[in-house]
């Protein structure tokens, strides 16, 4: 059982610390791919699916995760992503200059061309979010920021498609609701 | 955030989950029983929208409402949507999936595609809503639009569209793939026009078209999809955060913009951006200003150099109509749309080129600007008096949109109807049919297509086809809302009339009239417009009550306007001219000068308004006997009305034929004939060879030749007049008579008594007859003629007789004359040259003058 597998485990126990070390392991893992493909060129594209699958790859490799196991790594993936993207905007909002526009591919297959007064905007409905229902937030974190569909999180909670679909539909409309 | 505001945000989300487990009749339901603190509702409130909103960050709305899959499409197969099964996925959009789906009839099954939309109805009004756009979209029954078979709302809430399977490609990939010719592109693109024109006559607009919604089917025929179901979009969803359906590249700028009331002209866009891809390779390129980069620059770009040359000129014109940025500025209607690509088509020169040395025939509107202008009146009225009709409570409960609409299908049907355009069009198929045939003797050749009245028949079409739509839809689409109903009745009623359709006008103007009083009262101007249109109808239609209603008319504008306001004026002068053929002419001439200067002042001395009311005042004028002082007012008149409407206005023919009597009556009868022979081509034109107003101007145009004794040369002219008069008032008409007599004489002139004879009785057994007595005494004399040439002594002397009474009352003494002249020859003349003293009637004719002739033919 690897490291990251190993602390997985732990997480799923309860164990707080070991949710955080996982974070401290996928974060600068999906900073450095991400950063790689922001200096493949110009009109980079971040397509959060694929760099959630590459960290995944290079850290869990083959090895079968549990199922809650799984729902944590991709979890803390999501939760490093939103960071490295809302880092990033900010780095360029401080540099007052456009740098590289980010094309953010977001989950559900939509593209959206982002701007980072969007991304920052996301980031503090999110806030709001977490502040009013957590579990919501991580939700939307997870489809949003790691580009996982209603299906991939139902079979990652074990949960329903219908009451994951409903619970996404809450954590829309409250984002949307404060992204207004 | 504090945590009272966490704790109501916490209360509205777990009503909402709560929501979510509901469909969305049930939906709407509870969120009515909910009871709930305002900050709690308001919160809620946000959500919802939120909830239906699209936003790029999060993706498209309610994607998949109340516990569905996401996308994953295969769960959905096999699921049972109403009565349809689905079968498979046919494509996603942003807001509604289209699957095939299967319906078991009893030993059959039907195949369709279903359309899922991508939201909840929200409330009971919005599935109102939904359910009425869906009843009249199935109404839409085209050849080139996929048929709506069905639709609802399935159990969980999504609505649903059950629509034709077309089984076919997008019409740019089959173009592309076809390598079809720039000819084949264009007609396809004419059959989505006619779709799209037939839609707009149901008062249904597309707003989405593309060539993602246009499939080649297997016949090479081009299918119009999805007809409509960007509004039920728009219309079904919460109206705080409506976000419209459209695809970049193919939406008009109003669309772009956000705009809300779209009209017709957004499907003019569309059309012209799908032909703008199917001929350039692309849709319309914009350059930095918004402005659209010419269609051939835009193909050289692309690298096609071909399609550069074909697009230069005529296509180029035609894209940047149809594309303009200001609707305004556009096509005025997809039929003239349609319209120029035919001539495209045809080699003929298109009008989206106004510079050009071409001239617009036939355009029957242009032409009759009389109506016309009380019709542009009418718009203006419907369009500025929007606040007005708000102000009387009429229009609060409808919707913006709904006016709006009234407002494009005006405007459109307007724009489309161009029965001279379209006789063209029945001309040129009608020589092509012709002239493919084995070869035609050219005389039968020459009859055949001079002889045949292409715009009449073009009118009969209009009226058959689309003019009776236009009445039944603008009855049902608007059930509820009396105010709308009458002003669409209202145009209606004024094409009928500027097609001198006035039979079928009628009862069309007096519901039109009948519901502006009940929803604006009788003070109302439009109320009154709507009025003044029912006593000109009533003029034309020459019915008893004309007279009382053009003075019920001037005593409402009087008591509801004032002495002084143009349009009491306009009444004023009404009256007036129902007047001028009554006993009272010396009242509508004080009439009518007392209107003028009112007229002139209000609306100038070169208005179309003051130039009719002189030229009846010049009428009045005649009608008294008073050439002398009409002919200037006439002369008048023509030219004001010509400067302000056009030389080919009806009035300035009218006028010119009025004139050119008075030049006969004033004792220069070459002249008058001089004018009406230049006259008669401008009534075909304008008013086709079948309009009594035509027919009448032949019969005049035969006078001369006839009095001058050249009978031969009068005779197919008077022939043509009288037939036509035959088929289009029937044969107790007073003027068919009349022509009928004219024709008699000349027979009989020509040495064809028997003929003349049998005329004459059938005239003189009209019922009608005593309408006008003063042909009476001129049929009895020219019976006693006709005997007499046979050689009927006695039967002669016996209708001399009865000519003689009956010229005495009303008295006409120049024919009392006549007749006893003939009475005296007949007695002097031995019997055996009776017989060839009428065959010389020559004589005896020039020595009196003939019948005393009218402005309405003689």
């Amino acid at each position: 059982m690897g490291e990251i597998t190993e602390l997985l485990h732990s997480a799923r126990t309860g164990d707080g610390r070991a949710l955080d070390a996982v974070f401290e392991r996928v974060y600068p893992l999906l900073r450095q791919i991400a950063g790689a493909r922001l200096r493949g060129g110009a009109e980079a594209t971040l397509g959060v699916t694929a760099l959630v699958h590459e960290a995944y790859l290079k850290l869990v490799g083959a090895e079968q995760l549990e199922i809650a196991s799984h729902h944590h790594f991709l979890a803390c993936a999501a939760r490093a992503m939103r960071q490295i993207l809302i880092d990033h905007a900010r780095a360029r909002a401080s540099r007052r200059r456009g740098g590289d526009a980010v094309h953010i591919e977001f989950g559900g297959g939509d593209l959206a061309s982002v701007t980072d007064t969007d991304l920052l905007d996301l980031d503090a409905a999110l806030d709001r979010v977490d502040e009013i229902h957590p579990e919501l937030r991580k939700l939307a974190e997870m489809r949003l920021f790691a580009g996982l569909t209603l299906a991939e999180l139902a079979a990652s909670t074990g949960r329903s498609l219908r009451s994951v679909n409903r619970d996404w539909q809450r954590a829309r409309a409250l984002l949307a609701a404060h992204l207004a | 955030m504090d945590p009272a505001e966490r704790d109501q945000w916490r209360e509205a989300d777990r009503h909402l989950a709560a929501l979510l487990e509901l469909d969305g009749a049930m939906q709407a339901r509870a969120l009515a029983g909910l009871v709930i603190e305002p900050g709690v509702r308001e919160k809620l409130g946000r959500l919802l929208a939120g909830n239906a909103r699209d936003h790029p960050l999060l993706g498209g709305a309610a994607r998949e409402p109340a516990g569905r899959d996401d996308g994953a499409d295969e769960s959905r197969a096999g699921r049972l949507v109403g009565d349809w099964r689905l079968t498979g996925v046919l494509g996603h959009g942003g807001t509604a999936s289209v699957w095939r789906a299967e319906r078991s009839g009893h030993d059959y099954t039907h195949a369709a595609a279903v359309k899922l939309l991508h939201q909840v109805l929200a409330d009971p009004a919005t599935e109102a809503r939904f359910r009425r756009e869906r009843q009249i979209l199935a109404r839409l029954d085209h050849p080139h639009i996929a048929r709506l078979i069905d639709g609802g709302i399935a159990g969980d809430g999504t609505p649903y569209l059950v629509m034709a399977l077309v089984e076919g490609e997008r019409i740019d990939q089959w173009c592309d793939r076809e390598q079809a010719s720039p000819r084949q592109r264009v007609e396809l693109a004419l059959e989505v026009c006619e779709a799209t024109a037939y839609a707009h006559r149901q008062l249904v607009i597309h707003r989405d078209i593309k060539p993602g919604n246009i499939l080649v089917d297997g016949q090479g025929r081009a299918v119009l999809l999805d007809f409509g179901i960007a509004r039920i979009q728009d219309d079904t969803r919460p109206e705080a955060t409506v976000t419209r359906a459209f695809t970049p590249g193919y939406a008009a700028p109003e669309q772009r913009a956000g705009r809300s009331d779209l009209g017709t002209a957004v499907d003019v866009y569309g059309l012209g951006a799908v032909l703008h891809r199917l001929l350039a390779g692309s849709p319309p390129q914009l350059d930095a200003r918004d402005g659209l980069v010419a269609p051939s620059r835009s193909a050289l770009m692309a690298g096609s150099e071909a399609r550069a040359r074909l697009l230069r000129g005529d296509l180029d014109a035609i894209l940047a109509r149809a594309l303009e940025n200001d609707p305004g500025c556009r096509y005025e209607s997809v039929d003239a749309l349609a319209a120029d690509l035919r001539r495209w088509l045809d080699h003929r020169p298109v009008a989206a080129r106004p510079r050009s040395s071409w001239r617009r025939l036939g355009k029957l509107l242009r032409r009759n600007p009389l109506p016309s202008a009380l019709a542009t009146a009418c718009l203006g009225l419907a369009l500025a008096g929007t606040a007005l009709l708000v102000r009387n409570q009429l229009l609060l409960e409808q919707h913006a949109r709904e006016l709006q609409s009234v407002v494009d299908f005006q405007s459109a049907m307007f724009g489309g109807l161009d029965a001279g355009e379209l006789g063209a069009r029945l001309r040129g198929g009608f020589v092509g049919a012709l002239d493919s045939q084995a070869p035609l003797d050219p005389a039968l050749r020459e009859e055949l297509v001079n002889g045949t009245d292409f715009t009449g028949i073009a009118v009969d079409l209009l009226d058959a086809t689309l003019l009776g739509e236009a009445v039944a839809a603008a009855r049902e689409r608007f059930p509820a809302q009396p105010a709308i109903r009458a002003a669409l009745l209202q145009d209606l009623a004024t094409i009928y009339y500027q097609l001198f359709r006035f039979d079928a006008a009628r009862p069309v103007q007096d519901e039109a009239s009948a519901l502006f009083l009940d929803t604006l009262g009788p003070a109302h101007p439009r109320t009154l417009a709507s009025l003044r249109q029912q006593v000109w109808l009533a003029r034309d239609l020459g019915e008893d009550g004309e007279l009382e209603l053009a003075e019920r008319s001037l005593a409402l504008h009087r008591r509801h306007l004032g002495e002084r306001d143009p349009a009491t004026a306009l009444a004023m002068a009404d009256l007036g001219t129902v007047l001028i053929s009554s006993p009272d002419t010396a009242r509508a001439e004080t009439l009518l000068r007392e209107a003028l200067p009112v007229l002139e002042s209000a609306y100038g001395a070169v208005s179309w308004q003051a130039a009719l009311a002189r030229g009846h005042l010049g009428m009045a004028l005649a009608q008294q006997g008073r050439h002398a002082e009409a002919a200037p007012e006439y002369e008048a008149a023509i030219d004001a009305y010509s400067r302000a409407r056009g030389a080919r206005a009806v009035a300035v023919l009218e006028f010119r034929n009025l004139l050119a009597w008075g030049h006969g009556r004033l004792g220069h009868p070459e002249r008058a004939h001089a004018e009406y022979q230049a006259l008669h081509p401008l009534y075909v034109e304008v008013f086709g060879r079948r309009d009594p107003r035509t027919l009448n101007l032949l019969n005049n145009v035969a006078a001369w030749p006839r009095r001058a004794g050249d009978h031969a040369g009068a005779e197919p002219l008077q022939r043509e007049a009288y037939e036509g008069m035959l088929r289009a008032l029937g044969p107790a008409h007073p003027m068919t008579v009349r022509m009928q007599v004219n024709l008699a004489e000349i027979a009989l002139h020509l040495g064809r008594p028997g003929e003349a004879r049998g005329l004459l009785e059938t005239a003189l057994a009209q019922p009608r007859l005593g309408d006008s007595a003063t042909d009476l005494p001129r049929i009895q004399s020219l019976l006693g003629q006709a005997a007499q040439a046979s050689g009927d002594l006695d039967a002669a002397r016996e209708w001399y007789a009865q000519a003689w009474r009956s010229a005495a009352s009303p008295s006409q003494p120049a024919l009392q004359r006549e007749v006893a002249g003939r009475l005296s020859a007949l007695d002097a003349t031995p019997p055996g040259q009776a017989g060839e003293a009428a065959r010389r009637p020559a004589l005896a004719v020039g020595t009196a003058p003939s019948t005393d002739p009218s402005p309405a033919g003689d």
